[in-house]
């Protein structure tokens, strides 16, 4: 059973020196922001100031095992990148509502260009290698396949 | 049938024919269907007429139709709120079932607790021994110790009878024995065996069935408490314990006989509280039935069942599923004529090699009384990574002649080339004078093969 970037259930919230542990977790991961919600209505965000850009290995280890973008070469050489999984696309980072790769931007390989929303969860989509984004295939929120297209990335 | 329903969206877990047959019951009930698939499917007619497609992974079974997880979260990104699982992959895993409705989404199948009982070969003839549904007469327990006391239990089994050791397998420590003369020596011989080879003398004996034919029923049951048994079987032709060709009724064995042994599977079912479809199999030789297992799924031939009642059993596994009741009373239903479904295997006729490949002609069958379950037409590939199942041709008749001579014709007029097929064997059983005269063995196809190959 697959079930990745799960997060038990919590009950109450944490003290500050919990936060300012979980602060630093998130920070050494490269994440910006956590969020946690439970059934009663719970709800955890924490938000990291500006850290230094998240390195491949800081990403990596968010990506499911059995989700590895794979990259398709296309005609150009232009490199396509996939969906690691299935899920509704979220081009925007949802807490910030900011692009996290806007066309024409450079990413670094490892670096993530969109997730995917798959009920509660969100799996992480990143750039196989450094590159400039050309273009989009697919829209905010849209049904994403397994394998799918992504965006369209010219190589550096 | 009026009135709220549970579910307006089906996620399909399953592809091929079946996932077409489910797609078409769905469409049938009004009902939109979610096609769940892997990549090597992309193309598959299925997922082409989905109201949804979603390609959930890669090519490998373990990662596309086999990953629970995967497919219970693609029923929630994609608003399906009932999991058809089809035959085969996950449709008898207990796990699942239980995760789907644990997950809030309705599984069109039986409780997780029936596939579980059912499961267990041991609780499953246990359950039905208790509920009267015939099993293969024995001892039930370890043999007696006085050796008048065995004579008297063998003779009420019936000979020949089997000599088996309570902790033997895999072929080990039994033994047939024919007649009451030879009895005591088995017995002693064996449990010497026995206590060598396992460390435990305990036997059991059971009546050996020499030549049995394979005879399923198949049920129906609501969540209302009405229980129904659709007819008879005979699923005796099979390679490997594969089953190649199916008819119903089974030849030569009486209707009472059968209605008997349906009235016990459906006594069953109340017990346990069965819900859905499901195929109860047994032996039969020499007018005895022994139950073997209970499959708590759709079966590959369930169209013969449909063809002779007239009963649609994938839609009333989806009705039984929205909460529905079944409105025919078993008063109401009768076999009638006969119905013949061969399986067409992408496969060599006489290696039983895989035949793979893109399909470049697909000349299907048609007329009177002739069905075709298929998801091939010309240009599809046929996948290295799933069963070789490639349709199913079912022939109807007044009779089972007619049904013969109707599929004769169906498979002469079937043309598939660029890819093997096991339709020449097929239509070199359907010419057996044995098959012909109906009520063949489940070891018959295998030596009729075996005949073949010296000759």
């Amino acid at each position: 059973m697959n079930t990745p970037l799960s997060i038990p259930a919590f009950d109450s919230l944490p003290n500050s020196e919990e936060v300012i542990q979980i602060s630093q977790w998130l920070s050494e991961a490269g994440l910006s922001s956590l969020e946690l919600s439970n059934v009663q209505g719970v709800r955890l965000r924490i938000t990291v100031e500006e850290s230094a850009p998240p390195t491949p290995d800081a990403t990596s280890h968010t990506v499911p095992t059995h989700g590895q973008p794979e990259a398709a070469v296309s005609t150009s050489t232009d490199i396509s990148v996939t969906a690691p999984y299935f899920g509704n696309l979220l081009r925007k980072n949802p807490l910030t509502k900011e692009e996290f790769a806007p066309s024409g931007s450079s990413v670094c390989a490892g670096e993530v260009v969109s997730m995917l929303q798959i009920g509660e969860l969100t799996v992480p989509i990143t750039a196989p290698q450094n590159g400039t984004v050309v273009q989009f295939m697919a829209e905010e929120g849209d049904l994403i396949s397994y394998g799918q297209t992504i965006l369209t990335l010219h190589p550096l | 049938m009026s009135g709220p329903q549970r579910f307006g969206r089906v996620l399909i877990a399953n592809r091929g024919e079946i996932a077409l047959r489910i797609q078409r019951a769905c469409r049938q009930l009004g009902l939109e269907t979610v096609a769940v698939y892997s990549e090597a499917d992309a193309q598959s007619r299925h997922v082409l007429e989905a109201d949804i497609a979603l390609c959930i992974g890669p090519a490998s079974a373990a990662r596309s139709y086999l990953d629970a997880d995967a497919i219970i979260l693609a029923a929630k990104v994609t608003g399906a709120s009932a999991i058809h699982p089809g035959y085969g992959f996950l449709s008898e895993n207990a796990d699942f079932a239980e995760a789907v409705e644990d997950a809030g989404i309705v599984f069109i199948g039986p409780t997780p607790a029936s596939i579980r009982l059912m499961g267990d070969k041991i609780t499953a003839k246990q359950t039905m021994q208790a509920s009267g549904v015939p099993c293969v007469p024995g001892s039930d327990g370890p043999l007696p110790e006085s050796e008048q006391a065995i004579l008297e239990l063998a003779n009420a089994v019936g000979f020949p009878v089997i000599v088996k050791a309570s902790g033997g397998g895999g072929g080990r420590g039994m033994r047939v024995v024919w007649s009451a003369d030879d009895l005591i020596k088995a017995v002693t011989l064996t449990r010497k065996e026995a206590q060598q080879a396992f460390g435990n003398p305990t036997l059991y004996l059971e009546r050996f069935m020499q030549k049995p034919r394979h005879i399923e029923i198949q049920v129906l049951c609501d969540t209302h408490g009405n229980a129904l048994w659709l007819g008879a079987r005979d699923c005796s032709l099979q390679r490997r314990h594969q089953k190649v060709l199916e008819e119903a009724p089974p030849p030569g064995i009486s209707p009472e006989l059968i209605a008997e042994i349906g009235a016990s599977c459906v006594q069953a079912c109340r017990n346990i509280g069965y819900r859905g479809a499901g195929t109860f199999e047994f032996l039969y030789e020499d007018g005895i039935f022994a139950f073997i297992e209970m499959n708590t799924r759709l079966q590959v031939e369930h169209p013969i069942t449909e063809e002779t009642t007239g009963i649609d059993i994938v839609c009333a596994q989806i009705e039984i599923a929205q909460g529905k009741h079944l409105t025919i009373e078993q008063s109401a239903i009768h076999t009638v004529g006969h119905a013949i479904e061969c399986r067409i295997n992408a496969e060599d006729p006489f290696s039983f090699a895989p035949s793979p490949g893109c399909v470049s002609r697909w000349d299907v069958p048609g007329g009177a009384g002739i069905r075709l379950d298929t998801h091939i037409v010309a240009g599809s590939v046929v996948q290295p990574y799933y069963d070789s199942l490639i349709a199913k041709v079912i022939a109807r008749g007044a009779t089972r002649s007619e049904a013969i001579q109707r599929l004769k014709i169906a498979l002469a007029e079937m043309q598939v080339e660029a890819i093997s097929t096991n339709i020449p064997l097929h239509q070199a059983l359907l010419c057996d004078p044995a098959f012909e005269k109906g009520g063949v063995d489940i070891h018959h196809l295998e030596h009729w093969l075996k005949k073949r190959e010296h000759s």
